[in-house]
């Protein structure tokens, strides 16, 4: 394959899949992404919502002088103190899914790792946000988890438990989001980034939990190509990467059959998730990461 | 069947070579890794099952391939090929020539040769005809054929062996040819019958498959045989030890003849032989093995038993000090004339009051007369000896009797006062037959003992004789790398007759060569005996015969056991230890013309007859039927080959199959 073109000044051709599965480092990809996106958007100003001005108050008793706006007080004779939306920051945790089946994929990526570079993004674009940001890795249970945190230090810690993700065994969603609702006190954004590769209901029983808790969900069903639009000439035994199962499939139903059968299991998933008020979005990983992204900016938008 | 050159069979461990490349194939067959099967869906038509059968069918052309070309190079051939079985009508006729070294007199074998010919052209013409050797082997000379023309032309290659021939021997070997020959099988026997060569049992002649026996008695002449029957060494009259030796050949019937007498090569002596036994006398042997050739100058009609070989060992007589209290007692005459009678040992006699136990160090081997005569003192220089390696062979004299315990052994010894009183005399009941010391001592059943030591045995001693009241005789008691073999009885014939016993003179040699680690090996045998390199120092080595060719490879030097010994001569065995000559003669009993009689003959003829079994269907013999010896060989090599060309060309179709496009396949 021909080395993709990047060409200076647009660091967005960085987040295309055949460049991003040459990049090893996470947080470049993150920060390309980011900025790109807001140079894309042309709308930075607009996202900076932990430094905007909210509100006047009539100064009180026992408030600190140093909040009052001298200005207003030169102008109207009246002490008000100014107020900013900045003390009421959100947080966002990033449910990575690290089963097995994410292994899949490629080349050049695969669907682990696209979800690492998206999940990274995302963590960066809350850190830059002033968000507190955490994430959670797991197959069948939780294998890492990161709490959410705006400290300094904070955005390398996550992104290097996010680098640390492989492929492990089978995908559970009831236990790992059980623990997720003991763990997560205050409400924020939770970003679940799997295949999905389950029954509706069980991912719907497993959410639901974290819906009454409150927490704003945006599932990422991350699938590749290769599953999207199957290309087999022949018949062929497919082993199941997480129960090792082989099926014998004909190459007809590859063709045919199966996208119609995964487009029907993405649809009741997105259903499922509607049904909870969560977000669903389907990420190509043979697509650039900018769209993901782009689609989660407008899902934070809607919410605020 | 069998096999040309088995070794080309280790060629199969190459068929492990395509089953384990099939077995990678195997494991990464087509197998592609999905993330989720919960949305597929299993075909109908079941293609990797199909395929599979393709691959095993490969597999199996390849391993047939292999094992074919395997079976090719070890070239295959099977014996007595049933078609040729059911070609006759008439029987079997084995014809078996005597070639014992009796049959080799003057004009005998020939005589012998004829008869067996006239044998031949008696039969069926449409007989299966089997002409088998009969010496010191029954060896099968033709296959199984109808054709004389065949046995006869193969009749010109017999001659007689050294070797001696057992009718017994030969009933039980034509009787497990019959076995799987057409029936009816008739045995034609062409022999001189010596009366020497029937089995001590009568009945040991009967044959289970044999329907006729026709004996062909072939006459020797009756000019009288002389020969030599036996070699003696030994010292001069009277002397216990010196360099000179005499050597004493027996002859039979050559008084008048001369005797010529070799030794180490070279001759030394030739005597005029009077009747019985001819002396060489003032004979210096060389130290070690040395080679004694007798050889009656002259001929007559059989040559075999004129030369006799024999081996003798010249070494100085090993000295064995013995313990004694007094040197001119009974107990150590018995014991000083006992030890000298092998030759191979000489009493030194030791005074107890005199014995500085610091000699001890140059010598493997103590006896003492009496172990009661050992104080504490010695006692402990003795154990430290025997700890050391040092043997002793001890007997339990009258000074044993009021201990309580048998030094050096450490035994407790019964006391006087409960021991139960002995009636009359008892005798050995338990003898270990397979100790070293005891096999081949004999007539211990003979000896009779009144009083022995009441020993109490430990678990760490060996009773290797036991009386028939229970007391242990003889006791081994292993201390460190040394041992105490202690005798319980007195050497004093007034309480028992074991030192006037000819057992005791073979014990105390035998015990004496046990105890100093002598070997014994056997050096005269018979031609066509087995010779065992296991009695040889080190249980392996080589042979040379007297040709000095050796009869073993490089291999069977350290494998092989036995060794035949088919021709007479002198031998040369190779231990790790040591050079051995070994003497091997024609059996004296083949000199013995006596023929069996005319109706000791005819019983032999209605018994092979009598114990004929009902017939047996041709080729039913069972599992301890031979193989058809000397049957036709049919070769099946040429047919692996065409196997071999049927498997390359399946081989390369299923190959192509298996490697043509997969879209092609499908």
């Amino acid at each position: 394959m021909p080395a993709p073109e990047i060409r200076p000044g647009r660091p967005q051709d960085l987040l295309r899949p055949e460049v991003l599965a040459s990049l090893r480092n996470l947080e470049l990809v993150a920060r390309a992404a980011v900025d790109g996106l807001r140079a894309g958007l042309h709308r930075s100003p607009e996202f900076g919502f932990s430094q905007e001005f909210a509100e006047y108050r009539a100064y009180a008793e026992g408030d600190d002088p140093r909040f009052i706006d001298w200005n207003v007080y030169a102008r109207t004779d009246r002490t008000v103190v100014k107020r900013f939306l900045g003390e009421t920051n959100s947080h966002l945790m990033v449910l990575l899914d690290a089963s097995a089946s994410m292994g899949f994929g490629g080349p050049p990526l695969t669907k682990l790792r696209y979800a690492q570079f998206l999940a990274a993004s995302l963590v960066f674009l809350a850190a830059r946000q002033h968000d507190a940001a955490g994430c959670m890795l797991f197959d069948e249970r939780v294998r890492d988890y990161c709490p959410p945190s705006s400290r300094t230090g904070q955005l390398h810690r996550v992104l290097h438990a996010i680098d640390a993700a492989t492929p492990g065994i089978g995908t559970r969603f009831d236990r790992p989001f059980e623990d997720f609702s003991a763990k997560s006190i205050r409400r924020g954004l939770v970003a679940v980034i799997s295949d999905f590769y389950c029954e509706p209901k069980e991912l719907i029983e497993s959410a639901r939990p974290l819906a009454w808790q409150g927490q704003d969900v945006i599932l990422f069903q991350v699938l590749d190509a290769g599953e999207l639009e199957p290309e087999f000439d022949s018949n062929v035994l497919l082993e199941d990467l997480e129960t090792g199962a082989a099926v014998e499939v004909a190459a007809e139903y590859m063709r045919h059959v199966y996208p119609d059968r995964l487009r029907a299991h993405i649809d009741e998933i997105k259903h499922a998730a509607a049904g909870i008020g969560a977000d669903h979005v389907l990420v190509n990983s043979s697509e650039s990461l900018e769209e993901a992204l782009r689609r989660y900016l407008l899902f934070r938008r809607r919410r605020q | 069947m069998g096999f040309v050159a088995p070794l080309f069979l280790v060629g199969l461990l190459g068929v492990a070579l395509p089953i384990w490349l099939h077995r990678l194939q195997a494991q990464s067959a087509e197998r592609q890794p999905f993330s989720s099967a919960m949305l597929l869906e299993s075909a109908q038509q079941r293609v990797h099952v199909r395929r599979k059968l393709k691959h095993l069918l490969l597999l199996a052309a390849r391993i047939a391939l292999l094992v074919c070309l395997a079976i090719a190079f070890a070239k295959p051939f099977v014996n007595n090929p049933p078609a040729v079985m059911a070609a006759t009508e008439s029987g079997t006729h084995l014809i078996a020539v005597d070639v014992s070294a009796s049959m080799g007199r003057d004009g005998v074998f020939a005589d012998a040769l004829a008869a067996a010919r006239e044998a031949l052209a008696d039969t069926p013409a449409g007989a299966l005809k089997q002409l088998l050797a009969a010496g010191g082997d029954i060896t099968p000379v033709t296959a199984p054929a109808v054709e004389q023309e065949v046995h006869a032309s193969a009749l010109t290659t017999l001659e007689p062996d050294s070797q001696r021939m057992v009718f017994s021997e030969l009933m039980a070997a034509a009787d497990r040819y019959a076995e799987v020959l057409p029936k009816p099988v008739s045995l034609h026997l062409i022999s001189d019958f010596q009366r020497s060569a029937m089995p001590s049992r009568f009945a040991d002649l009967g044959t289970r498959h044999l329907s006729r026996l026709i004996l062909h008695r072939v006459e020797a002449g009756v000019s009288p045989n002389r020969g030599i029957e036996f070699i003696r060494s030994g010292l001069p009259g009277g002397a216990s030890e010196g360099q000179q030796r005499i050597v004493e050949v027996g002859v039979v019937g050559a008084a008048g003849d001369t005797v010529e007498l070799r030794l180490n090569g070279e001759t030394v002596a030739r005597e005029t032989a009077a009747e019985g036994t001819v002396k060489f006398g003032q004979i210096l042997p060389v130290d070690g093995d040395n080679r004694v050739e007798a050889r009656l100058l002259g001929t007559d009609a059989y040559a075999a038993d004129d030369i006799r070989f024999h081996v003798f060992e010249q070494v100085p007589p090993q000295r064995i000090p013995v313990l004694t209290a007094d040197q001119r007692g009974l107990g150590f005459t018995y014991l000083a004339n006992a030890l000298a009678s092998g030759g191979s040992f000489a009493a030194l006699p030791m005074r107890v009051s005199e014995f500085d136990p610091r000699v001890l160090s140059r010598y493997r081997l103590l006896l003492v007369e009496d172990l009661g005569v050992i104080d504490a003192t010695l006692e402990a220089a003795l154990t430290e000896w025997i700890v050391a390696g040092g043997q002793v062979l001890g007997f339990a004299g009258p000074r044993t009797a009021s201990l309580e315990r048998l030094p050096v052994g450490g035994q407790s010894i019964v006391p006087a006062a409960t021991r139960a009183r002995q009636r009359g005399f008892a005798s050995p009941a338990r003898v270990d037959g397979n100790h070293p010391l005891l096999a081949r001592t004999e007539g211990w059943f003979n000896a009779r003992f009144r009083e022995v030591l009441p020993l109490q045995v430990g678990d760490n001693d060996e009773t290797l004789v036991t009386l028939d009241n229970g007391a242990p005789l003889v006791i081994e008691t292993p201390l460190g790398r040394g041992k105490l073999l202690a005798v319980t009885a007195t050497l004093h014939d007034r309480s028992n007759d074991f030192p006037i016993r000819a057992v005791f003179v073979g014990f105390i040699v035998e015990a004496a060569r046990y105890l100093t680690g002598t070997s014994n090996l056997p050096r005269a045998f018979a031609a066509g005996e087995w010779f065992s390199l296991a009695a040889a120092p080190g249980g392996a080595g080589q042979v040379l015969d007297p040709d000095g060719n050796p009869l073993l490879s490089l291999g069977g030097t350290a494998r092989v056991r036995q060794v035949r010994l088919r021709q007479p001569g002198i031998y040369s065995v190779y231990t790790p230890n040591k050079e051995y000559a070994i003497a091997v003669n024609t059996d004296v009993r083949e000199s013995q013309f006596v023929t069996v009689d005319e109706q000791v003959l005819a019983d032999w003829i209605k018994l092979t007859t009598a114990d004929v079994a009902s017939p047996v269907v041709a080729g039913g013999g069972g599992a301890a039927a031979p193989a058809a010896p000397g049957s036709k060989m049919l070769e099946l090599w040429p047919w692996a080959l065409l196997l071999l060309v049927v498997l390359v060309i399946s081989e390369s179709l299923l190959g192509n199959a298996h490697f043509a496009p997969q879209a092609a396949r499908e």
